[in-house]
């Protein structure tokens, strides 16, 4: 296989000038979608029979709780990369992803705190994946302050892959206990989101919010990864004329 | 497809549910405007850093760029317009660097005076 | 003379066997331990501050909610289990922050000993000074709380189990922060997530005892994170230690 890729890749400069040229077009996929998603969501799907029109938080809880969970994952990716090839560029992505998925764990967890209040009375309840997403929000948070203890940029990027890996081993331990914890404290509850039993006029809007949110996302790292790799080049000739050349602009 | 709902007051009404679902939908315009609001802040500061380390590093010493150095090759060089642009550029800046040592020279001598 | 070793040994020393060197390594372990242990009842006082911290926070809780025998008794399980979870985090920022501190830290990276087998030895000594004592005063305080009889066996069971592991787990959060200046509540930020599932199967094995059925599967299940831990986390340990050392 060619590795030539994967070895391009690791060269901050080779994807800051790659990433600059994708940048607009998928800002503007990502803003189609997410306007189709959530407008066809929110006007144009019909009502749920049991919930009423409060299930349209799905549209937007949904899509950030997978993808809080989904960052997570790729960040523990970023630092076994950054552990084993030691690519900058890796740990860069680890840096910038970090607050990202935080905000998105943020939102899922007031997004279906607030969900929660006309479907069962109260604005919050300990169910197994609301739970289970306050820890993620608890690994988030680890990790971006562990980034802000440490000054040394090699330092804290191999602590904060080791971290991370942890985070990541423990995900499975932590959802399967929650899950137990929760079946064993409450009985049989409506759970909060019954994907496969619904209908299609509410699956594609669905469907194409949670592609909008990871094009979201997508353009959101690119734009923050862009910026963290001026700063960690600050001192290469390319970065220099790259600086200058907008400040002619 | 038709809109589910008649009219906006029903839309913002949404059955009773109006306020959930707007306050959700509003946390999540939120979300996603931090979201782009913060990088975009970040490269603001980080490139205005490195302008000001790129200029400071510059003045002590580069091509200051073509209207300068052809206003002072008239006052030193007088009727040397036979030279390349390049050899004129070459020229004031060795000019300039001879007179920021002379500027910073005499700058420590300042500041040895108040010490 | 032929010499067979894994480990860079003085010359004066003289040949060394391959036997020798495993012996070293357990006699290596047991120093470790026996050091620490000395160390920790040099200082008494400070050994104890985790345990007279339990008995303060598990008072907390009927002062702050109420004395009812009823209620306190449902909730005595989980206030036990807490309160041993607080103190072990509390302790745990003494594990190498001391050793760092007069550079004994530093002395025990280039050890040729394996970094993994001595940081097993010091999270096993800090056990026994801690998470024993702990284990010692759950009783009392369970009797303090009310909880019902039939689960203190329960109780001490699940802790038992349940004390290294938090001391495993949290070591990770320890080493990762021992150079951190103020590194305490960091360390608690990164730990916390790590003993969920430990409070969550220790909890429930008392919830189980006291509701009078079997809780073998709970104390299975932290058993099983417990061998986990002990092959894993002296690795995690090592290695953080070695990346925050420069």
């Amino acid at each position: 296989m060619n590795w030539t890729f994967f070895h391009k890749l690791g060269s901050p400069k080779w994807f800051y000038e790659i990433s600059g040229k994708w940048l607009p077009w998928l800002a503007i996929v990502a803003a189609l979608l997410m306007a189709t998603g959530l407008i066809w969501g929110l006007v144009f799907a019909p009502p749920d029979y049991l919930q009423g029109n409060s299930y349209r938080i799905i549209f937007i809880h949904v899509p950030t709780a997978f993808l809080a969970s989904a960052i997570y994952v790729m960040m523990a990716f970023a630092g076994i990369v950054t552990l084993v090839w030691k690519m900058k560029l890796a740990d860069m992505a680890l840096k910038c992803c970090a607050p990202i998925g935080a905000s998105f764990c943020l939102l899922a967890l007031i997004t279906g705190a607030i969900w929660g209040k006309p479907t069962w009375g109260t604005w919050w309840v300990w169910d197994a994946r609301l739970t289970s997403m306050l820890i993620l929000l608890f690994l988030y948070m680890g990790v971006i302050a562990l980034r802000g203890a440490m000054r040394n940029t090699n330092t804290s990027a191999k602590a904060c892959a080791i971290l991370t890996l942890v985070g990541v081993i423990n995900i499975p331990i932590i959802k399967f206990s929650v899950q137990w914890w929760n079946t064993l404290h409450q009985g049989a509850t409506l759970k909060l989101t019954e994907k496969p039993s619904m209908a299609p006029e509410m699956l594609w809007p669905l469907l194409i919010s949670i592609a909008a949110f990871y094009l979201f996302f997508t353009v959101v790292l690119i734009l923050r990864l862009r910026t963290e790799i001026l700063d960690r080049e600050r001192r290469t000739k390319w970065v220099h004329k790259t600086v200058l050349a907008r400040q002619e602009n | 497809m038709t809109m589910y709902f008649e009219n906006l007051a029903s839309l913002i009404h949404m059955g009773g549910h109006g306020v959930y679902v707007w306050s959700a939908y509003g946390m999540g315009l939120l979300i996603i405007v931090y979201n782009i609001v913060s990088p975009l802040r970040f490269r603001e500061r980080i490139v205005s850093q490195i302008q000001r380390q790129v200029r400071s590093s510059q003045s002590r010493g580069w091509n200051l760029g073509v209207d300068k150095s052809l206003s002072l090759s008239k006052s030193s060089n007088g009727n040397k317009n036979q030279r390349s642009g390049a050899d004129r550029e070459q020229k004031l800046t060795i000019a300039r660097q001879q007179e920021d040592s002379v500027n910073i020279k005499a700058q420590g001598a300042r500041e040895g005076e108040v010490e | 003379m032929p010499l067979q070793m894994k480990r860079p040994v003085m010359k004066s020393q003289g040949p060394v066997v391959m036997s020798d060197t495993s012996l070293r390594g357990g006699r290596a372990f047991l120093g470790m331990v026996k050091r620490d242990l000395t160390l920790a009842f040099r200082t008494p006082g400070q050994t104890l501050n985790p345990v007279a911290f339990y008995l303060m926070v598990a008072s907390l809780f009927p002062l702050g909610i109420a004395p009812e025998k009823e209620l306190l008794s449902q909730l005595a399980g989980g206030i036990v289990w807490i309160g041993a979870l607080l103190a072990v985090l509390l302790s745990l920022d003494s594990l190498f922050r001391s050793d760092q501190e007069d550079g004994s830290l530093d002395q025990l990276l280039l050890s040729p000993h394996p970094l993994p087998l001595l940081v097993l030895a010091k999270i096993s000594a800090h056990w026994l000074t801690t998470g024993v004592a702990l284990i010692v005063m759950a009783p009392l305080l369970a009797l303090m709380l009310h909880l019902p009889t039939q689960a203190f066996p329960a109780l001490i069971l699940s802790l038992l189990v349940g004390t290294p592991l938090m001391s495993l787990a949290g070591a990770i959060g320890a080493a990762l922060t021992v150079r951190v200046q103020r590194g305490g509540i960091l360390l608690t930020l990164l730990s916390l997530p790590l003993y969920i599932p430990v409070l969550i199967f220790g909890t429930g094995a008392v919830q189980t005892a006291v509701e009078g059925m079997s809780y073998s599967g709970h104390l299975l299940w932290m058993a099983a994170l417990l061998i986990f831990g002990l092959c894993l986390a002296p690795l995690a340990i090592a290695a953080s230690l070695r990346i925050v050392a420069d």
